[in-house]
């Protein structure tokens, strides 16, 4: 197998798939927009965490930090100067990035205890998210309005499925991305930094830089997400942008679908918000709290019995068949 | 600022410290002969609390009585948990222990709100209402009485590790875990002991505590957060490190809330654990 | 009453041990030499249980040890006194050897075993309520000798005792262990310090990329040309 063959076959994947899912607010009932709009938000930010969480193996915590930075920034440039979400959104992205990068270099340069990096990532996130309850520059608890101005210029739809394609947009940015890097110089080293960071020490790879890369380019995607949520729900809101609510799962969907892989952050999200909204639905008003407890079942099982997540679950299936069948995959 | 209402917050904050103690130490025990970072620590807590109100509400006992029995209870839990979910998962390290107890967080708290519904609950004990006045300090009977049981609990604790085969055991696998097993001790049982015990201990605190917090199925999270903090604070894995982190926290929490108000006062503990873990990521007390 | 046979081992796809044999009679003081990273730490951890070996048996008095566990060679009368001491930092030298006796087997008589730990290292017994970190490397040697005597084995292992030691703490360290020896306990000596090993051993092994590549009686090996050229610099 050469270089470039897992790219030949994994990006008109990837295109096949969006392009499926541009058809779906044609195609599918009007109904579902919604919740379709937020289960590729998930997919979006699951794809943006798995960077450095999933392919740089640096469990970060802290990622409603970025979401809270890309959804203020924005909504604060625009309340205050005018300035439209087109432009403030990438304004946030920046203010993300640099916060990713500063933690990835305060967090990680010396060789601390396991698991202190998760520890210190948390702890920013809860500050990040007291600092936006208190903060009257910020709204405080009460939030940040945004006025319905409906008008494209300034990132608002009439249409749902207008939101639906912008996330898609998004969507596909992410993760051309991760298949461009995945199989890159930068994707080798992020997993070898995952796999064995003292073997990745000895053949001389700068681990911080690369470690701050990555924490800052899922930062800068993250942020653009918040941005998104921030326009599409027309406010700002610390427990709902700040809050760990969202990060916990963001990484539960990732893990489940497959920590650390190109499919697993998208196959987690498809599944498991779709599944959670309709349990929701139906039987949210007598047993509120079923959805969550669901996705915990699921995550416990996922990493009990299939510790690669689904995408590895399925690979293992794959490679049975093949064995059965006699065909065994060169 | 009147000198008494600093006294005040700082002799409930050390008596909330005391408990905040005893949950950080289980969680060192489990994190240091284990190696799990257990975020549903505090939902195993949550969970005795609730096993308390439902032995209340069904037969009236007292919190208090229920303690001795919920310590089995959650320590069967543990030992089940431990040999069933966390020792098969942590082969594939501490990442899928830590990610496995996130999984946890979620069935707990949502179990116990599809059961109980998710209003604020407190159960009433035979010293709800009463209050202990010394010098000028008024302080509640049942933070008093869950403070002192803590302080107990943890002088038990540490005296069994000090003194005991079983505790030496536990800090030699703390310590190194290969050599350990070269003594030939037994590993995955003393493991298993330790795990039960950690669990088991948080079911007698619920109990104690249960009167004085009132308690939601989603208040696992902060106890956990104040335990990690704590445990970071006094070094990973350093018992008396917990117990002084413990206090040190709980004052800093109570007089720190009450200088700068609530939501700054809350931040203190957080910017503590970012500062020890970047500064000082052995804790305070920690050597090296 | 050790018989190693035809064992392999490998950390992930880096074969490091490969049809290795080796065997250690009743009172025998047996010595394995070999350079950094020729695979003697890894042997050890075969024969301890601390690495389940790939192929191959590891038999202790007629049990089957390999891939069973610490626990099953300490039981069976095993003790390694491992590479690097790895002695508790935080605890006193007396906890530390109180651990040493941890199994069954040796836990009922674990008064009178300290009490002859003490008579053979008389230091550790001055030092017994000092945490073992704050102990000499020469003392912390002796801890994890004493340590390993602890378990009451039937066969001592020592994994690289002279290593980071003053040739004056060696000369005492290998005093001990020839008495050990004397007394009736059988060892295997592992080390890297070839001419002080062969000198109070009666048999020895070398190993050479993870196979062993020469045997015999310590003399005969001492004589060995490859030997004096490879190992003693003569």
């Amino acid at each position: 197998m050469t270089a470039a063959d897992p790219l030949r076959h994994r990006l008109p994947a990837a295109v096949l798939v969006l392009i499926a899912a541009t058809l779906l607010p044609i195609l599918g009932p009007g109904s579902w927009v919604n919740t379709a709009i937020i289960t590729l938000l998930f997919a979006y930010l699951c794809l943006s965490w798995n960077i450095v969480g999933g392919i740089a193996g640096q469990f970060c915590i802290g990622h409603s930090l970025f979401v809270a930075a890309g959804a203020y920034t924005s909504t604060l440039l625009s309340l205050t100067f005018g300035v439209t979400p087109w432009i403030g959104m990438f304004a946030g992205g920046a203010v993300a990035a640099l916060m990713g990068v500063g933690i990835a270099w305060l967090s990680l340069r010396y060789e601390l205890p396991p698991l202190s990096f998760a520890l210190v990532t948390l702890a920013l996130g809860m500050l990040g998210y007291l600092l936006a309850s208190t903060l009257d520059v910020l709204g405080a608890s009460r939030g940040l309005s945004l006025p319905i101005r409906g008008t494209p210029a300034m990132y608002q739809f009439r249409s749902d499925s207008t939101y639906y394609y912008v996330i898609l947009a998004h969507l596909a940015a992410v993760l051309l991305f991760t298949i461009a890097v995945y199989d890159s110089r930068l994707g080798l080293y992020l997993r070898g930094v995952r796999d064995n960071e003292r073997a990745s020490l000895g053949v001389g790879i700068h681990v911080l830089r690369y470690k701050m890369a990555a924490m800052g380019i899922s930062a800068f995607f993250t942020a653009l997400g918040g941005t998104f949520y921030a326009q599409y729900l027309q406010f700002v809101e610390p427990h709902t942008f700040a809050g760990l609510t969202l990060v916990i799962e963001v990484i539960l969907f990732t893990v489940v679908g497959g920590s650390g892989t190109i499919w697993g952050p998208l196959v987690g999200p498809l599944l498991l918000v779709p599944l959670g909204e309709a349990l929701r639905s139906n039987l949210g008003d007598q047993t509120p709290g079923l959805h969550l407890f669901v996705y915990g079942v699921l995550l416990v099982a996922v990493i009990r019995f299939a510790p690669q997540g689904l995408v590895g679950l399925a690979g293992q299936v794959k490679s049975r068949i093949h064995i059965v069948l006699g065909r065994v995959t060169p | 600022m009147p000198i008494d209402i600093i006294a005040q917050a700082t002799v409930q904050g050390l008596l909330m410290g005391a408990i905040y103690a005893l949950v950080a130490l289980s969680m060192t025990l489990i994190f240091s002969t284990c190696g799990l970072l257990n975020f549903a620590h505090g939902d195993f807590m949550v969970l005795s609390m609730f096993g308390a109100m439902l032995l209340f509400e069904l037969t009236g006992a007292d919190p208090y009585l229920s303690a001795p029995l919920l310590f089995p209870a959650l320590a069967a839990i543990g030992a089940l948990t431990f040999t069933r979910l966390v020792r098969p998962v942590l082969a594939g390290g501490h990442l899928a222990g830590a990610q496995l107890t996130l999984g946890l967080v979620f069935v707990q708290q949502n179990m116990l709100l599809m059961l109980f519904g998710g209003d604020q609950r407190s159960v009433p004990t035979f010293l709800s209402n009463r209050h202990l006045e010394f010098l000028g300090v008024i302080l509640p009977m049942p933070l008093v009485v869950g403070a002192v049981c803590a302080v107990a609990l943890s002088i038990l604790l540490y005296a069994m590790l000090m003194g005991t085969d079983f505790g030496r055991q536990i800090r030699a696998i703390a310590q190194n875990g290969n050599a350990a097993a070269l003594m030939g001790i037994p590993i995955r049982r003393v493991q298993t002991l330790a795990f039960a015990l950690g669990i088991g201990l948080l079911g007698i605190t619920g109990a104690l505590t249960v009167a004085q917090f009132s308690v939601t199925p989603s208040s696992g999270l902060d106890f956990t957060l104040v335990a990690l903090i704590v445990m970071v604070f006094g070094g990973i894995g350093h018992f008396i490190g917990s117990l002084v982190g413990g206090l040190a926290i709980g004052v800093a929490e109570g007089v720190g809330s009450l200088m700068l108000g609530g939501t700054a006062g809350a931040m203190i503990p957080y910017l503590i654990l970012v500062l020890v873990l970047l500064f000082r990521p052995h804790g305070l007390l920690g050597e090296r | 009453m050790l018989d190693v046979h035809a064992v392999s081992a490998s950390y992930g796809n880096i074969v490091v041990l490969q049809d290795v044999s080796l065997n250690v009679g009743t009172g025998e003081m047996v010595a394995l030499v070999g350079v950094n990273g020729a695979g003697k730490t890894t042997l050890m951890k075969c024969i301890s249980g601390l690495l389940a070996p790939t192929a191959g048996h590891v038999s202790f008095n007629g049990t089957e040890l390999a891939g069973r566990g610490c626990e099953a060679a300490v039981t069976a009368g095993i003790s390694l006194v491992p590479e690097g001491r790895m002695v508790f930092p935080r605890m006193t030298v007396l906890e530390n050897l109180l651990l040493g006796a941890s199994n069954p087997r040796a836990r009922p008589k674990r008064d009178d075993t300290l009490r002859r730990v003490f008579d053979l290292f008389p230091r550790l017994q001055e030092r017994s309520g000092q945490h073992a970190r704050t102990l000499s490397g020469g003392e912390q040697q002796m801890l994890a000798i004493g340590r390993g005597l602890m378990a009451m084995p039937d066969l001592l292992i020592l994994d690289e005792p002279s290593l980071g030691l003053s040739p004056l703490m060696v000369q005492e360290t290998f005093r001990a262990l020839k008495r050990l020896n004397g007394d009736g306990l059988t060892m295997l000596l592992v080390e890297q310090n070839v001419r002080l090993s062969l000198a109070v051993s009666t048999r020895g092994y070398v190993i050479e990329n993870g196979r062993i590549a020469l045997t015999g009686s310590a003399e005969q090996l001492a004589d060995d040309p490859l030997v004096r050229k490879a190992y003693l610099g003569l």
